[in-house]
């Protein structure tokens, strides 16, 4: 009795607790939280106890450049909860965070979107992490349903949706008909791997290692899946493992290409696999509108135009696809209000 | 009038901007592209292309799906895809270019009792109601017959029972003897005693002055206690308040006023003699727990 009458005062959210970012969506107020997944830990001396020194924006910005008694670190790993204890007080920041400064903080129910592939275990623990932050019910959602929804594809309709989610930790593509995943699958190549591969192109061919916060900047500024006429450039600095000292040095759009053709196979054979599995039917209805890609890894430049020369089929990109998930989410709990948490929900 | 004016600026407006579709086919055959070939170039069907060029939106689905391929087309023809985009805002409108609703064919919806939570609500509110209320008045309609009453017991009773205990003398035999001058000094205590309480109490509805002093035994128990053995003893007067509690030696005697009824809890039942207004009161079996005894005296 008292759960309901607190229910009127309750506020839903979705979370798209992702390996690079997460993200809240209110309903009725849309995005509200966008921050790096990330806590900065603080080792208390004497003591020998942890404190969460900073959660999110600004705790990425302490990557890579903390002192000996500061670790930044990210709590998941590849989609799923890697630390839980951190995960949990990352997200109690962030929805104490959502709330803000009210008196009376009402009891939340929450959707966590959550990687097709993961292990029940996996669940169980995102699951308990979100009610040790305070949410008063916990759905989980998959992933790639989310990002359909949020994308705006028709996932009732008796048609084949093919979408494709390119997170931090995980790309996950599926097929969906009747508000039903058909086929899915997850491999654990996102935006991480990317930012690790050039790492390596970089350190493999110019001798220099250069840190997590570089890599994501040369992703962003020059990053390509697939040749273009115009050649980019980027100056950047990092260390000489000969020398041991800083050096500067010049990089391009076609050496970054060349890096991540490892990480951009792994996408593109998942998807070649999907729809070798996707029944005919479903899979004539997707060659003919094509696939929709979401996700931050499909802001990398020209992957539709990679996939629609892999597959031969048109490739969509969503508009804000970044937000997809958690809008998604939003928009899966307006119908599981009516329709029970069967309709879309995993546990 | 109005509705002409109106119509004729959006014919001027349609005049100086051509419509989305005429718009990309321009766009196609000034870079010198055919149909077939943009299509072949971005794996589409021709047909996606045409209903483009013919702003047949209806044709290609969701919006998701017209405005990646209105991008991808933009895009390849070299044209704004931001303008491209923005056009074709204009072209559907706000309602055009929402994602289409969530349905679900094959479930019933749930069964929601609309009126229960409601109902849940009152409820509560009620309760909340009646305790809020129960706060505010019980201590003022408890406290005004009671605390009269409280008072005037009190005044009269409390030096008489004091009196008794600094005259009780510890030791058995003659504790005995000494009871019988008791009574005597008792009522004269009490009578001193509803004097001072009357003299300021003008608006007492019942002046205690002129009640005589065998009404207000009436009212009040004169219970005395004789140990024959060491017991321990608790007494509590009509009101709960306890006149005396704690164990007693063996041959002591104790004598307590309050207002009546009187309750006894008795550890060792065999082990005290109860006089009530100077007869002997014994103790019935069902008052009895073991060894133990608890009794309301009246």
């Amino acid at each position: 009795m008292f759960k309901n009458l607190l229910g009127y005062f309750s506020h839903d959210l979705s979370i798209d607790l992702g390996t690079a970012n997460t993200l809240i969506f209110v309903r009725g107020e849309g995005i509200v939280l966008d921050e790096p997944s990330v806590v900065a830990i603080r080792e208390e001396y004497g003591s020998g106890g942890r404190r969460v020194e900073a959660v999110g924006q600004d705790a990425k910005n302490m990557l890579g450049r903390t002192p000996g008694n500061i670790t930044a670190i990210r709590p998941l790993k590849d989609g799923v909860i890697a630390d839980f204890t951190v995960t949990e007080k990352m997200l109690q920041t962030f929805i104490k965070k959502v709330h803000g400064n009210r008196f009376f903080t009402p009891p939340s129910r929450v959707l966590i979107c959550v990687p097709y592939g993961s292990t029940q275990v996996e669940r169980r623990a995102i699951q308990e992490s979100a009610e040790g932050a305070g949410a008063s019910k916990v759905i989980l959602i998959a992933e790639p349903m989310a990002a359909a929804i949020g994308a705006g594809m028709p996932v009732h309709e008796a048609r084949g949706s093919m979408v494709l989610d390119i997170g931090g930790g995980t790309s996950e593509v599926a097929v969906i008909s009747l508000n039903g995943i058909v086929y899915a699958a997850s491999v654990r190549v996102g935006g991480d791997r990317f930012d690790e591969a050039i790492t390596n192109y970089v350190r493999r061919n110019y001798g220099i290692l250069i840190g997590e916060a570089t890599a994501e900047r040369i992703k962003h500024e020059i990053g390509s899946a697939y040749p273009g006429t115009e050649v980019r450039e980027i100056s950047v600095k990092g260390r000489n493992l000969s020398e041991g000292v800083p050096r500067s040095f010049t990089l391009n759009s076609n050496e970054i290409l060349e890096a991540l053709q490892e990480p951009l196979q792994g996408i593109v054979g998942a998807v070649k696999e999907a729809l070798e599995q996707t029944p005919p039917e479903l899979g004539a209805d997707v060659a003919e509108r094509g696939i929709v890609l979401t996700g931050g890894g499909a802001m990398l430049r020209d992957l539709d135009k990679l996939l629609m020369e892999e597959t031969g089929l048109p490739v969509v990109i969503a508009d804000d696809p970044l937000t997809c998930v958690a809008r998604g989410g939003g928009r899966a709990l307006e119908l599981m209000d009516e329709y029970g948490p069967s309709v879309f929900g995993l546990n | 009038m109005t509705d002409d004016a109106t119509q004729d600026a959006a014919a001027d407006a349609a005049e100086a901007e051509p419509a989305l579709g005429a718009w990309l086919r321009e766009g196609r055959e000034s870079a010198g592209l055919g149909v077939e070939a943009v299509a072949a170039a971005l794996h589409l069907d021709p047909g996606v292309i045409t209903a483009l060029e013919s702003d047949d939106f209806s044709a290609l689905g969701a919006p998701v799906f017209v405005k990646g391929h209105l991008r991808a087309l933009a895009g390849h023809v070299g044209l704004d895809v931001d303008e491209a985009m923005q056009r074709y805002a204009d072209t559907v409108g706000d309602s055009g270019a929402e994602p289409p609703e969530l349905v679900v064919q094959y479930q019933q919806p749930i069964r929601r009792n609309r009126v229960a939570p409601l109902l849940t609500l009152l409820a509560v509110l009620a309760v909340v109601a009646a305790l809020v209320a129960a706060f505010l008045l019980w201590p003022r309609g408890m406290e005004t017959p009671a605390a009269t009453a409280a008072s005037t017991t009190e005044s009269t009773t409390e030096p008489a029972v004091e009196r008794s205990e600094a005259s009780t003398p510890g030791t058995g035999a003659e504790s005995a003897s000494a009871t019988t001058d008791f009574a005597s000094r008792l009522a004269e205590a009490r009578e001193r005693a509803s004097q001072t309480a009357t003299e300021p109490a003008t608006t007492a509805p019942e002046p205690v002055t002129a009640t005589p002093a065998s009404s207000v035994v009436s009212k009040t128990a004169g219970l005395q206690i004789r140990f024959t053995a060491e017991c321990w003893f608790e007494v509590r007067d009509a009101e709960g308040r306890r006149l005396a509690t704690g164990p007693a030696p063996q041959g002591d005697s104790r004598r307590l006023d309050g207002p009546r009824p009187v309750t006894v809890t008795l550890g060792v039942a065999d082990a005290a003699t109860l006089i009530l207004d100077g007869e002997a009161v014994s103790i019935p079996a069902s008052a009895r727990r073991g060894r133990s005894a608890r009794l309301t005296l009246r």
